[in-house]
């Protein structure tokens, strides 16, 4: 592929110094050949130490912590010592009722957990929400064009007696392209199943072949 | 004596060179064959047709009335249904253990008629008409202002020169052509070729398993494109100055920018983001293992 300059995060991680030893070599072998990606490198190291200075004469916030806690419980209708003492007292008075809450927190807490173990999210699930739907939403069309595509060709069995030898013959070779590039993607899935980009093609396929089963019903 | 016999040799091959495009030509139905059948029909109307084989030239006029000229074989029989002015059903039946008919015609249609026209291996060319149009193995050109267009092919060629605000092609391992100016195209192949030479679509689906796309005109502002081939290379050739946002990503090809002097957004060795100009328009790429060219005239 041809690369005349530096992306955005090679940019980045030089001027900050976060890319690891070989990445570091690659980068600088670059700069010292590349007049406008070294001067970007240090630009973006000017705005880097501008911003650290910046930053040093302001207090931290553990600093402003504690007058902003107080502020905020100064502010406070009901202080938590109070509503404490009247939940406790109430719970004297009914202490049944203390023990089914105490028992149905516990419940909800064992339910939410048995869940966790269950659902172990992928790491760009976790990174990105929107990218999840988006995978999601690749899955579902590939499932709807692949059962679309199934009750096509079972529909195609009556159609193909009233085919044209040449029809018959185009359609027979279009599904074989069609299948043997479905069954490469679904073999690069199967070795990487959270890549979108191949749920996509996979998607695309399925449609292709859908519309292929479309029209070679209209052959006959 | 050497010298003349060549002349001659010459002479003879420019003769049979001209003859043969004429005898072409001489396929299609004119203005001057004779009248096949004329009837009053309203604009906008449906006309549903099955031409299987030959020739076919479609006009729309500003009449309201449908008339066929041409020659249809002794294989063949044209049948004409309907019995008011709202519809009709154009059909060339092959007569009992004969060939495909092979018809040549011109038929004229009100403008803004709906056709649905099926062909076998017709050649067919259209203008300013609309509807859905279908072949085994023909081709079909299309130009002229049409409401939508459907075309679909099973290994046929197809060119749209069309201006239309909605298009849709498939075929199988025919030619696909867009050209014109439509403005939603959903254009595919199979094995079949894919070339865009249009710079008036602003949403555009092309697709191909193993053919290859190319796309070469301008890209119109804010225009949102998808392009994605299994195996196919597709190749944009795209102005120095387009504004456009281009997503590039290909599972097992390769990529080659011809915008190296862009920064580009983000880059590996599977996928690259460029930003063209403003920016503008949005372009996905995606490929399993065809090659992506991007490069600027």
């Amino acid at each position: 592929m041809t690369q005349a300059h530096l992306t955005e995060e090679r940019l980045q991680g030089a001027a900050d110094g976060s890319l690891d030893a070989e990445q570091m070599r690659a980068v600088y072998g670059h700069l010292s050949e590349c007049e406008s990606c070294a001067a970007e490198v240090a630009r973006l190291r000017t705005v880097m130490t501008r911003a650290r200075e910046a930053n040093t004469g302001a207090p931290s916030l553990d600093d402003l912590w504690p007058a902003i806690r107080s502020r905020i419980e100064e502010s406070k209708v009901v202080a938590p010592k109070a509503f404490a003492g009247r939940a406790s007292g109430a719970s004297a008075r009914r202490p049944w009722l203390a023990i089914g809450s105490t028992a149905v927190a516990a419940a909800l807490l064992i339910a939410a957990f048995t869940q966790m173990q269950r659902w172990t999210p992928h790491a760009s699930e976790a990174v990105s929400p929107s990218r999840d739907v988006a995978f999601a939403s690749a899955v579902d069309s590939t499932r709807f064009y692949e059962d679309e595509s199934r009750r096509l060709l079972n529909d195609l069995e009556m159609q193909k007696a009233m085919m044209g030898p040449s029809a018959s013959a185009s359609l027979s070779g279009d599904l074989a392209i069609i299948d043997r590039s479905i069954a490469e993607q679904k073999d690069a899935l199967a070795r990487d199943p959270h890549n979108i980009a191949l749920q996509r093609l996979l998607a695309a396929a399925y449609r292709e072949k859908v519309d292929l089963l479309r029209r070679a019903n209209n052959a006959g | 004596m050497r010298v003349s016999v060549r002349v001659f040799a010459l002479l003879c091959a420019c003769v049979v060179g001209a003859l043969v495009p004429s005898r072409a030509h001489a396929q299609h139905a004119g203005a001057t064959d004779p009248v096949l059948r004329a009837r009053a029909l309203r604009a906008g109307s449906p006309l549903k047709m099955f031409i299987p084989s030959g020739t076919v030239r479609i006009v729309a006029w500003d009449r309201d009335s449908i008339v066929v000229r041409g020659r249809v074989p002794s294989s063949g029989t044209l049948m004409f249904g309907g019995r008011d002015t709202s519809g009709y059903k154009l059909v060339i039946e092959q007569r009992d253990g004969g060939e495909l008919p092979e018809s040549h015609l011109l038929i004229y249609v009100p403008r803004r008629s709906q056709l649905s026209l099926k062909t076998a291996d017709a050649i067919v060319d259209a203008t300013d008409v609309s509807g859905w149009f279908y072949t085994v193995s023909g081709r079909y050109h299309i130009d002229g202002a049409a409401s939508s267009l459907d075309v679909e092919a099973m290994s046929g060629d197809i060119d749209l020169e069309a201006t239309t605000p909605f298009a849709r092609a498939k075929t199988g391992k025919g030619h696909l052509v867009v050209r014109g100016t439509p403005q939603d195209v959903d254009a595919s192949t199979i094995g079949g070729t894919l070339d865009i030479a249009t710079s008036s679509i602003m949403h555009g689906r092309f697709t191909s398993v193993t053919g290859d796309i190319h796309y070469a005109a301008a890209i119109a502002p804010h225009a949102l494109f998808e392009l994605s081939t299994h195996s196919g290379t597709i190749d944009l050739l795209l102005p120095h100055d387009v504004s456009a946002r281009l997503e590039l990503s290909t599972v097992d090809g390769e990529i080659d920018n011809g915008f190296a002097s862009v920064r580009p957004a983000a880059a590996g060795v599977h996928n690259l983001r460029l930003s063209l100009g403003a920016a503008s328009a949005d372009i996905t790429v995606r490929t399993f293992k065809g090659k992506v060219i991007v490069r600027s005239r």
